[in-house]
């Protein structure tokens, strides 16, 4: 875990400063926000899948959730504890991350948007933990939950949007806006980013074709389904992982 | 003697009562050619028209505020006019120029028009020191700042526009120098139609819909305008469409939604420029081959050039993103620069994909794709890419000592906290 933390900092640090050296900040998305940003989507939720599912797996490989059955002890306050555990463990690396470019942005030069970084940063690290999480209990083994956790984290960051562009080239364009807009909703690094574009008030950044779906949830309404889904992303994740652990308890 | 002073009292009545009420465009109408009114301050409620050569100097505070559909200025069918320092309110149309030369208007403050300048087939005009802010409402249902149409010979310079439709919109001119501008905030900055030998110089284009755009028209040039800002969906900060023999130099393009867009545009020139900051630097549509586009600096764009053809010609230009060589020092890249990727010639084909703008499969794309692209020629290719930035653009480094002690201060805490946890 400690490797995994100075290795995000690492990372996170060095992207940001050679960013800012290369490119001063500017009004609205930039490559530099852009740079920032995809750091985040590629090695947060990396490494919350990875780390998570596996602790989770582990513990069932290992026999000591077996152990833990033994007590009183409902499944539900066990996954509220291991989510509460990774949450805070990568909230803390997050924090060291952002206190590194901090510090060496006193140095490089200023750097706009810090708190919108840090927001979506606990919007990674709050819905993919609970991803994590669900993904742990259904897997056997840690090696499966690896495994389940690759899968899942190329299928989000890469593999659907690659599907998505690749239908584009046979589809009309109004038919790719729907499926793009039907993946937001249901790839979670898809509607992290797009909260992110919205946090930062560049959904114009997006293109034209999705000036109404911006403006929608930019209104008092779209604002609260935004939390809403939100919420769903991470009670269901966790509601199913009990779930799963309940009813693997009855099985044995 | 009773009777004469009763004729007197008689005569004297009615001409006492003239002259009180007599207007502003009576006391025009009354004056001879080549006269100056000095107009005191005040709010004049009427209209005037000016058909005669006349100067009016404003003093501070003069305010004409009329209301209907009929300008509160009309110049018509005259020569040698100047008016100076008047502020106008006016629902409608403020100024009108019409079968006009020599005419100069100054420091004039026009608030709340629908219409603010409106110039027809007229020349040798002087247009300088506007203030003009539209009304609030959407483009649609206003009018331009300055409009001009079948006039010639036109300065347009060091006016503020905000809050119009188009901030200059001209409509088959010939020799226009708009300089020194501001205009923000409106649906396009400069719009310019069929029009000719006009020299867009020094201007400051912000937040307008388009900055800058031109169509069908020729033998213009576009020079040292800072066009920032346009964010807005479908903005750009120029457009060429149509057009020909344009020279766009010099131009500081900066944080835009797409810098500059060439629309089926021909024999151009678009060199010296510093693209920064924007979404999209520069796009080529039915424009790719025979456009020159050299000696600019492409910093910091997501993506910096894009196409829907092949080739193009591109060459002497900066790229920051360029990973080059220039073994025998001549200030050349040894390598070519591929200045096209994949997805952003999809984007101009289908606009939908501009929502995968830099997601991380994108990044990875790119990346690929600027690999595999070396080896073809079916792509924007810069042969000879600049090693450096024709602009000293460097960022200030400044060292700020409060973000170093917060920065040392949270990591500090961080670490604390996870020491913390580990041990126990």
């Amino acid at each position: 875990m400690q490797l995994v933390g100075l290795l995000f900092v690492f990372v996170f640090a060095a992207v940001m400063t050679i960013q800012q050296l290369a490119v001063p900040p500017s009004a609205g998305f930039s490559r530099q926000a852009a740079a920032m940003f995809n750091v985040q989507l590629f090695l947060l939720p990396l490494f919350l899948l990875t780390i998570g599912s596996m602790n989770i797996a582990g513990d069932a490989e290992s026999g000591w959730l077996q152990l833990l059955k033994t007590y009183p002890m409902k499944m539900s306050r066990y996954i509220a504890g291991k989510y509460l555990a990774l949450a805070t463990a990568f909230l803390l690396i997050v924090l060291l991350a952002l206190g590194a470019v901090l510090l060496l942005s006193g140095i490089a030069g200023p750097l706009a948007g810090m708190g919108v970084y840090f927001m979506s940063s606990m919007l990674l690290i709050f819905i993919f933990a609970a991803l994590a999480l669900l993904i742990g209990a259904i897997a056997k083994n840690r090696l499966h939950a690896l495994a389940l956790s690759l899968v899942f984290w190329a299928a989000w960051l890469l593999l659907i949007p690659y599907g998505l562009m690749a239908l584009g080239t046979y589809l009309a364009g109004h038919l790719v806006k729907t499926f793009i807009i039907m993946n937001i909703h249901v790839n979670p690094v898809e509607w992290v980013r797009f909260c992110f574009f919205l946090a930062t008030g560049n959904g114009d950044a997006l293109g034209p074709a999705f000036y109404g779906l911006t403006s929608f949830y930019t209104s008092p309404g779209g604002m609260l389904l935004a939390v809403l889904v939100t919420a769903a992303w991470i009670i269901l994740p966790l509601a199913s992982a009990a779930f799963v652990l309940k009813r693997r308890k009855r099985q044995t | 003697m009773k009777r004469l002073l009763l004729l007197m009292l008689f005569l004297s009545w009615p001409l006492g009562a003239v002259q009180a009420e007599e207007s502003l465009q009576q006391k025009i109408d009354a004056l001879p050619e080549g006269a100056v009114i000095e107009l005191e301050a005040g709010v004049y409620n009427e209209a005037i028209t000016i058909k005669k050569p006349l100067t009016i100097n404003g003093a501070d505070g003069a305010v004409f505020r009329v209301e209907g559909e009929k300008p509160a200025i009309s110049i018509e069918n005259t020569e040698n006019v100047a008016i100076r320092n008047v502020q106008i309110e006016q629902g409608d149309t403020a100024l009108l120029i019409q079968d006009s030369s020599n005419v100069t208007v100054e420091r004039l403050r026009i608030i709340g028009a629908d219409q603010a300048a409106s110039v027809h087939r007229s020349k040798k005009l002087v247009l300088r020191e506007l203030s003009i802010e539209g009304p609030d409402g959407h483009y649609s249902d206003k009018g331009n700042g300055i409009a001009l149409y079948k006039s010639e010979d036109i300065e347009v310079s060091d006016n503020e526009i905000r809050n119009v439709r188009d901030g200059i919109y001209i409509e088959h001119a010939k020799g226009l120098r708009a300089s020194g501008n501001s205009i923000q905030d409106s649906r396009y900055g400069v719009h310019l139609m069929y029009s000719e030998q006009v020299q867009i110089t020094g201007n400051h284009f912000s937040g307008n819909v388009t900055g800058v755009m031109l169509m069908m028209s020729n033998d213009s040039r576009i020079h040292s305008n800072i066009i920032e800002e346009h964010i807005m969906p479908n903005a750009s900060g120029l457009v060429l469409y149509d057009a020909d023999t344009i020279e766009v130099t010099d131009n500081s393009i900066t944080s835009n939604a797409l810098g500059l867009s060439l629309q089926k545009t021909g024999g151009s020139t678009v060199a010296g420029n510093r693209f920064f900051g924007n979404q999209i630097g520069m796009e080529f549509i039915n424009s790719a081959e025979t456009n020159k586009t050299k000696g600019n600096e492409f910093t910091g764009n997501i993506i910096q050039l894009r196409s829907d053809a092949r080739g193009g010609q591109i060459a002497g230009n900066y790229y920051d993103d360029a990973a080059l060589l220039d073994l025998d020092e001549d200030g050349y890249g040894d390598t070519p620069y591929t200045a096209m990727q994949s997805y952003g010639q999809w984007m101009v084909r289908e606009p939908v994909y501009q929502y995968f703008t830099e997601a991380p499969a994108v990044v990875l794309l790119n990346e690929m794709d600027r690999e595999m692209n070396r080896l073809t020629s079916l792509v924007l290719i810069d042969n000879s890419p600049l090693m450096e930035a024709p602009s000293d653009l460097q960022t200030s480094a400044s060292v700020s000592l409060w973000r170093l002690v917060l920065g040392a201060a949270v990591m500090a805490f961080a670490a604390f906290i996870w020491r913390k946890e580990s041990a126990g």
